[in-house]
């Protein structure tokens, strides 16, 4: 299977952008990062408009330890941009850590020349 | 009251805006309607491993996500369901939700069916995110990931 190349720096920075924002819990740059429409899935099939995903972040009961991103590949076509990789992350909540390791699909779109969110899936390894 | 030329460009602009504002609603159904048109193409085309039609509804650069995990491009995708050693016997798309942004636009639906290889039956109901962007009058799917439900 041919890997997408990273054809797009500023989609790739842009996937960094939301990992860090994701992490810190930081609602502007959340807000900055996601189109009005998001439409933000989950891996346990829970789905989440903007306000809801942003609030889940700020909100969470769980101390993020750490998150990476790895195995990003972006791929750009005119204001669409679909970006995929591994979600790897320690989150710890009542003194028990549990490890998360999934893949997403992240879409997004060019508004006034900045990358903005609009859709995300998470799925399972299986 | 005297009707001046400020007057009568208020007015003008008020008229256009509404013209405006309704022919865009009117578009917007229009889209959205199309677009629920293209997710049923799509189903048939799977479903009757249409390589025509298959290949007018992906855009070049499709990326195919299956719930295993698999990731194809378009070539990879297309010869997939044309070549598929399984039998599909139903294939349905329930639950359709859409959302319009532009040119582009997601679709969320279950993706539930019965399939039959070598005798035995298999029963596939997962999760489903397409999307598409609007390449001059048609929505070609763009990104697609399928994902276990729980």
């Amino acid at each position: 299977m041919p890997v997408p190349p990273n054809t797009d720096p500023a989609l790739v920075r842009a996937v960094e952008e939301l990992r860090k924002a994701i992490f810190a819990a930081d609602e502007a740059q959340l807000a900055a990062l996601t189109a009005a429409e998001l439409s933000y899935g989950h891996s346990t099939g829970l789905m989440q408009n903007r306000a809801e995903f942003i609030a889940g972040v700020v909100n969470r009961p769980e101390t993020m330890k750490y998150l990476d991103f790895s195995d990003v590949r972006a791929s750009v076509s005119g204001d669409a941009g679909v970006a995929r990789h591994r979600w790897a992350g320690d989150v710890e909540q009542d003194g028990k850590i549990t490890h998360i390791d999934i893949q997403v699909l992240l879409v997004w779109q060019k508004q006034g020349g900045a990358w903005k969110l609009l859709t995300r899936q998470a799925f399972k390894l299986s | 009251m005297t009707i001046n030329r400020r007057h009568l460009a208020i007015t003008g602009a008020a008229a256009l805006g509404a013209a405006t504002m309704l022919r865009n609603t009117a578009a917007f159904a229009d889209d959205e309607a199309s677009l629920k048109d293209a997710v049923e193409a799509l189903r048939q085309a799977i479903l009757t491993a249409d390589k025509a039609k298959l290949d007018a509804l992906t855009a070049t650069e499709l990326s195919y996500g299956h719930s295993s995990a698999v990731v194809q491009d378009k070539a990879t995708f297309i010869d997939g369901v044309v070549n598929r050693k399984m039998t599909v016997k139903s294939l349905d798309f329930p639950d359709l939700k859409t959302g319009i942004n532009g040119t582009s636009g997601w679709t969320r639906h279950r993706f539930v069916s019965d399939s039959e290889q070598d005798g035995k039956a298999t029963h596939t109901d997962i999760g489903v995110l397409g999307v598409w962007q609007k390449q001059g009058s048609d929505w070609k799917l763009f990104a697609r990931q399928g994902y276990k439900l729980s």
